[in-house]
Order: structure tokens, then C-alpha cells, then sequence
């Protein structure tokens, strides 16, 4: 299918990170994403999936250059549900100590604020204008 | 019959709603959208950044919800972002919650620009105050960037990691720096609110109800006031008598079926783009342009805040996925104008945390993540290691900057869809290319790797201001001081369309604070009001 090999190119997996094709079904099915998948493999040529990478690149550098709208579309679709992948979460998580969880219901601690922090600004004069109180 | 009916459910509708109920007024609102349920936010679910794309996107034009009306942007330099529902646009704000400087409202007198305000920060103060309880703020006394008031409810949201690094630089370039004010709770405050838990996307809805929003705070305690709230109403036309005093407003219900409601004083809160766009649709023979529109000021002189954006990269882990996304601190070192700069009025700079990993990979602060060979090595590069100074500039007034009727939009009434005619004059283009060399000047100077600025950020256009701009003049104005239309004396405006300035900074604090000073003074004037026979 060509979606794969699309999503692939898109989003090259690397020695952490699993390549873009693992969500070419999720895309394809998902209602408000799956219209731009479809508006892209519909301009693709149809050796497309079988074509070397360089050629791949190639293709979709000049779709993205002759469509700029709906590849965009697509790009945002791609990243959305990519990004949001449990197996690329999970990556992040390890990489950064990004939570995998979603932000709610844990969030993060909320440490105190330390007042000691505005000890300079605080010492300031007024900044702001003197300005007439009442109206004429 | 009614005694007020509000057309709008937001941030301003909210605030006159509860303080004109508890003062006795029989009061309705008509609200085009529905509850939205605090525990239904995707924060809570794997997928919770799709919704920011998709279904919780601030433009209407990209979320199409069920509630939304298209917007005709064809000719608008910045989008509009808003949200429709019980509670607004407050559904998906940042919570930022400053206050106009004093300044602000003098600027024909100090810099000879725009008009004043036929009011003062003085007149405003005890709305603000009263306003900050209702909604609940964090943040600290002693900002020498503003006079000083009152404590606030509670201390300010933890700053972050990127914060400390760039409030040091700020002390070391001798510039104005802040704990930013937030409608956010630290503690636990108000009924069934709870405390933040630093989560992040407030913009998705806050199960907590530590992030304020009318429909936690001031909507539970309007309608046990006696508020009858309608929702699933759109309304169309606000209809008046022969001598053009409002009667009460026509509307669509939730099946599609038109009604009509009388009061003897209608309010409209419908935002910078709904209420001009409802006074435009309400023509009638004493108003042929449209309500209250005898100077065709309806729709003009719609402001924003043009944004510029400038974002530092870290070689170290900022962790900015960490917190309330849109607030830290601020600088106001560039507010005030000083000739020296080149430009007329000033611009504030807020910090802005960093994204999650869609967010980061879509762009927005930064570019789009390039696809393609590359694509995880930048990924890894940015994200959690930026933070951003956005510069909001103070908007000036002008007549061809306007909302209209679309000739070629309408909703899924058939009703036309309001038209933004937007462009930004020469003195914004020169704050912001300041601004943008300010930011990058604290962002060198805090020890960024990269700094990314952004000429205009196109999509933020959540400040919708002007549109019936308040003055004491009926021949260069809509609403007088206490927000009544000079031509219309029972029709009352709340939003942000009154503003008759912009300031450089957000605005619903001061809308809010408009809305509750138009309500007590109806409450002052209850005899007096001229309301149709
Ligand atoms: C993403 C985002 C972030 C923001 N962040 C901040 C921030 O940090 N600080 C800040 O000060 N401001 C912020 N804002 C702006 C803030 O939300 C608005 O200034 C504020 O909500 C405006 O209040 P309002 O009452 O004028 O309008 P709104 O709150 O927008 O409410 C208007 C209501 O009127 C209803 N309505 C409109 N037309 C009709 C009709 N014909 N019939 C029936 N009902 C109608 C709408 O459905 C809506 O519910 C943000 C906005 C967005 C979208």
C-alpha cells in the first residue's frame, strides 16, 4: 500500500524511533484525517511505492512544492497521530522523561513559588506613567 | 418579560448576568453553544494533542463544531480564534489576567493618538477588584510596572525552568520583569475549584477547575441568582419599536425553530465578532445600516494584538511541557511610548512554556519540524528545550479595519457570516521589528543555542476588540461610558467591542471589568432607562 511507504518517507524511523508507516491504517480511517491521506495518495505517481527512497523524497518534495495546501493538511495529519502513537510516546518518555501519560488526571507537581526570585525588579521605582485620574 | 436579556455566555455575558440577577433584575441569556464538561477534556486521553487540531482548535473555520459560525478571513492579516459555548472563549484560554495600566486609557492626552477612554483606570478599579474575586487570581503585590492594588487570591503560578533563566537575564539587562497575574488557582478557591496540578494545556479544558472559566465561576453562582440561561439559541436579530429602542431579541432554538424574547433592556456579549455582526443583521426603518449604527462605527476599528514571537532553543532540557502553557512571567520594560523608539504607544513580552511532542512537531513557536531525513534528529533538538517571548503590541484604531456581513458565508441557519477586513499599520510593523530584537537581545543574553523570531504570528486573533467603540461623543463613538448605545439607550454592549483602545496585553480582565461596571450602573438606573413601551 502505498500509504506505507508514503509515511515512511515522511517520517524515517532512526535507532529510536519507529518510521511513520506503523500509522498508515490509523490515518487512513481516522474521520477528519483520513481525507488527507487520501488527497495525497491520489496525486501520487503509481510506482510510487516501489520507487528508491531518493526518488520517494524526490516525488513528494515536488507534490509539496505544486500542492503546498493540502500536503500541509496531510503533514498535520501525519504528525497528529504519529506524535500521539503509544510506541513513540513511550520513546519520548525514555528519551526526555516526557510523561507517556496523558496530562490529566496525574499533571506534574506544583512546586511553591519562591518570592526571592523578583528580589531585583521588586526594588525598582515605578514604571509605569503618571496619568490624570479623573476625566475633564 | 424579561427585565435583561444577554445574547453571549462568555467571559462578559457571565459577569453582568450574575451581578444583575443578584441584584434582582429578572435576567435571561441566550447562548449559541452548550455546557462543555470539565471532565470530557482530552487532557485525559492518549490522544489529547489531536484535539488541539482538530475538535478543540481555537479557529471555528478549522474546528467547524456543532455550535461554531464560519468566519469570512479571506481579507484578514490575523485569524480569529474563539470558542462558542457556555463560558466563551474562557473554554479555551490561556488565563493570563493583567490589568490596563492607567495609561492606557489616556492615550490621545499623553501621545496624541486614537481617543481617550471617557473613563479612567480609577473608575475601573473596584470592577477589576471585584471581578479578580469572582474569577480567582494568582500572582504577586509589588510590580513596579503597575500602581499597587490589592493582594492577590493566591501566589503566582511556579514560573519554570526557562523563566529562571530568562528572569536572570531580564535583572541582568536592567529591564521590567513579573510573575504574570492568572486566573489560575494555586490553592484550592472558589466552589468545586481545586488547585492546579501544572498539567500544561489548559487551552483543553481544566478537570481540576483550577483554570478559571465563567462556566465554573461566575455561571454556577448566576443561575442560582435566578439566571434563566437558554443555550442551543442563536440569536439573529435584535428587534426594536419604531422609535429605536430595543424590544428584545429573535433567535433560533436548538430545533432550528425561530423564537422571539422581550426585555425591557437588551445586552449584548456576544464577543468583538458576534456583536457587531448581530447589530449588523438587525436593520430595521430607524436603523437601515444596522443597530445603533447612525456613524457606521458598527464593525469598525477592529483591533487585535499583533504578535511577533521570537524563540530561543536550549542546549539544556527546559522541560517546557511542564505548566500552565501560556503564562510565567512577562516584561513591560517596552510598554510606555518613548519617541526614541520609533514608533507610537509599546508592546509587552510574555513567556510562553513549550509544547508536547505534536505541538512541537507541527510548529506554531517554531517551524514546522521538516519531514524527512532529518525529521527526529530536529525533533530531539527542540523539543522541551524552547521557550518563547511573544510581543504583544498595543493596537491602534482604524476605520478600514472592520467586521462586515460575508456575501459569500453563512451558518447553518442561513444567517451571513461576519467578514474581518484586517491589515496592520507601519507603527505595528515597527513594534514588532523592535520587539523582536528585545527578545533576541534576552534570549542572547539568557544563553539560547538558536533564536527563531516570527514576523506575525497569523493565528492569534483570540483579542477581538473595537467593534462599537466606547466615547463620550454619540457622533464618534456607539457606547457611552457605562456601555449603553449613545442611539439606543436600552441596548447595552459587555465585550470587547466597546474597547475604545487596545493596550498591549490581555484583555478579558478589563472586558469583564466593563461588563460588571455596565451592570451596576443599570442597577443604579433602573427607573431611569428609556425602555420601549
Ligand atoms: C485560545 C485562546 C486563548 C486566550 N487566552 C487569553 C488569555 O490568556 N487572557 C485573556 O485575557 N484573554 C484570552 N483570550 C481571549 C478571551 O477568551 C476573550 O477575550 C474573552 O472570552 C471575551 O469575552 P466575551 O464575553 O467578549 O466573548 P466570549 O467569551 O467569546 O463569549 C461570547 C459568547 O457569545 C456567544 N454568541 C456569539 N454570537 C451569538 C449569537 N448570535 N447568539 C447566541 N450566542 C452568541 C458565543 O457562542 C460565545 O459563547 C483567549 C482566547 C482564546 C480563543
Amino acid at each position: 500500500m502505498s500509504a506505507f511507504a508514503l509515511l515512511d518517507t515522511l517520517i524515517p524511523g532512526d535507532a529510536d524511533f519507529p518510521a511513520g508507516g506503523r500509522i498508515a491504517t490509523a490515518l487512513a480511517a481516522h474521520d477528519r484525517f483520513g481525507p488527507q491521506l487520501a488527497a495525497i495518495l491520489d496525486l501520487l505517481p503509481p510506482n510510487f511505492r516501489d520507487a528508491d527512497p531518493d526518488t520517494r523524497f524526490a516525488t513528494l518534495t515536488a507534490l509539496e512544492s505544486a500542492h503546498p495546501e493540502a500536503f500541509g493538511a496531510l503533514i498535520v495529519a501525519a504528525y497528529s497521530l504519529y506524535y500521539t502513537d503509544p510506541a513513540v510516546i513511550r520513546v519520548i518518555g525514555r528519551l526526555t522523561g516526557h510523561s507517556a501519560a496523558p496530562p490529566q488526571p496525574q499533571g506534574h507537581a506544583l512546586p511553591p513559588f519562591d518570592p526571592a526570585m523578583v528580589a531585583i525588579p521588586a526594588a525598582r521605582p515605578p514604571l509605569y506613567r503618571p496619568t490624570p485620574k479623573a476625566n475633564p | 418579560m424579561d427585565d435583561v436579556l444577554i445574547v453571549g455566555a462568555g467571559a462578559s455575558g457571565a459577569a453582568a448576568a450574575w451581578k444583575l440577577a443578584t441584584a434582582g433584575f429578572k435576567v435571561a441569556c441566550l447562548e449559541q453553544g452548550t455546557w462543555v464538561n470539565p471532565s470530557d477534556t482530552p487532557s485525559l486521553r492518549p490522544d489529547w494533542e489531536v484535539a488541539r487540531q482538530t475538535t478543540h482548535h481555537p479557529n471555528p473555520n478549522v474546528r467547524h463544531g456543532p455550535a461554531d459560525y464560519p468566519v469570512d478571513d479571506r481579507d484578514a492579516a490575523i485569524k480569529p480564534f474563539l470558542y462558542n459555548a457556555v463560558g466563551g472563549s474562557t473554554i479555551l484560554w490561556g488565563a493570563h489576567f493583567p490589568r490596563f495600566r492607567p495609561s492606557d486609557f489616556k492615550v490621545k492626552t499623553l501621545d496624541g493618538v486614537a481617543d481617550d477612554w471617557p473613563l479612567t483606570y480609577e473608575d475601573l478599579a473596584p470592577y477589576y477588584a471585584e471581578n479578580d474575586r469572582m474569577m480567582g487570581v494568582s500572582g504577586l503585590s509589588g510590580d513596579p510596572g503597575n500602581p499597587p492594588r490589592e493582594a492577590r487570591q493566591m501566589p503566582p503560578v511556579p514560573p519554570g525552568r526557562a523563566a529562571l533563566r530568562m528572569a536572570q537575564a531580564f535583572d541582568r539587562l536592567g529591564w521590567h520583569w513579573w510573575p504574570t497575574d492568572v486566573a489560575i488557582n494555586t490553592r484550592p478557591y472558589g466552589a468545586n475549584r481545586g488547585a492546579c496540578n501544572n498539567c500544561g494545556p489548559c487551552d483543553l479544558g481544566c478537570p481540576q477547575g483550577a483554570r478559571s472559566a465563567t462556566d465554573v465561576t461566575y455561571w454556577p453562582q448566576a443561575l442560582k441568582a435566578g439566571v434563566t440561561l437558554i443555550t442551543n439559541a442563536r440569536a439573529f436579530e435584535v428587534e426594536t419599536d419604531s422609535q429605536g429602542r430595543a424590544t428584545g431579541v429573535a433567535y433560533y432554538d436548538a430545533d432550528g425553530v425561530a423564537q422571539r424574547r422581550r426585555a425591557h433592556v437588551v445586552a449584548l456579549a456576544a464577543n468583538g465578532l458576534g456583536t457587531p455582526r448581530l447589530m449588523l443583521l438587525s436593520r430595521s426603518r430607524r436603523f437601515p445600516n444596522g443597530l445603533a449604527n447612525d456613524t457606521d462605527l458598527v464593525g469598525r476599528r477592529l483591533m487585535h494584538h499583533p504578535t511577533g514571537m521570537v524563540t530561543g532553543t536550549f542546549a539544556e532540557p527546559m522541560e517546557g511541557w511542564r505548566g500552565p502553557f501560556a503564562v510565567s512571567i512577562l516584561s513591560q520594560q517596552f510598554y510606555e511610548t518613548d519617541p526614541s523608539r520609533g514608533f507610537t504607544r509599546g508592546y509587552q513580552m510574555q513567556l510562553i512554556r513549550s509544547d508536547g511532542p505534536v505541538g512541537t512537531a507541527v510548529g506554531g513557536y517554531l517551524p514546522r519540524v521538516p519531514w524527512g531525513p532529518g525529521h527526529h534528529a530536529r525533533f530531539r533538538q527542540v523539543f522541551g528545550h524552547t521557550a518563547s517571548l511573544t510581543i504583544t503590541t498595543e493596537d491602534l484604531p482604524r476605520p478600514e479595519n472592520r467586521v462586515t456581513l460575508s456575501d459569500a458565508l453563512k451558518d447553518r441557519h442561513g444567517i451571513p457570516a461576519p467578514k474581518m477586513t484586517y491589515t496592520l499599520d507601519d507603527n505595528t510593523w515597527a513594534m514588532i521589528r523592535h520587539g523582536i530584537a528585545s527578545a533576541t537581545r534576552a534570549f542572547t543574553e539568557a544563553g539560547a543555542v538558536d533564536i527563531t523570531p516570527q514576523d506575525l504570528v497569523v493565528n492569534a486573533g483570540f483579542h477581538l476588540m473595537g467593534t462599537a467603540c466606547m466615547g463620550a461623543a454619540p457622533a464618534t463613538s456607539v457606547v457611552d461610558a457605562n456601555s449603553r448605545a449613545h442611539a439606543c439607550p436600552n441596548l447595552v454592549i459587555l465585550d470587547g467591542s466597546v474597547f475604545t483602545t487596545a493596550a498591549a496585553l490581555n484583555p478579558t480582565s478589563t472586558i469583564q471589568a466593563l461588563a460588571l461596571r455596565a451592570a451596576a450602573a443599570l442597577i443604579r438606573d433602573r427607573a431611569r432607562i428609556g425602555v420601549a413601551a
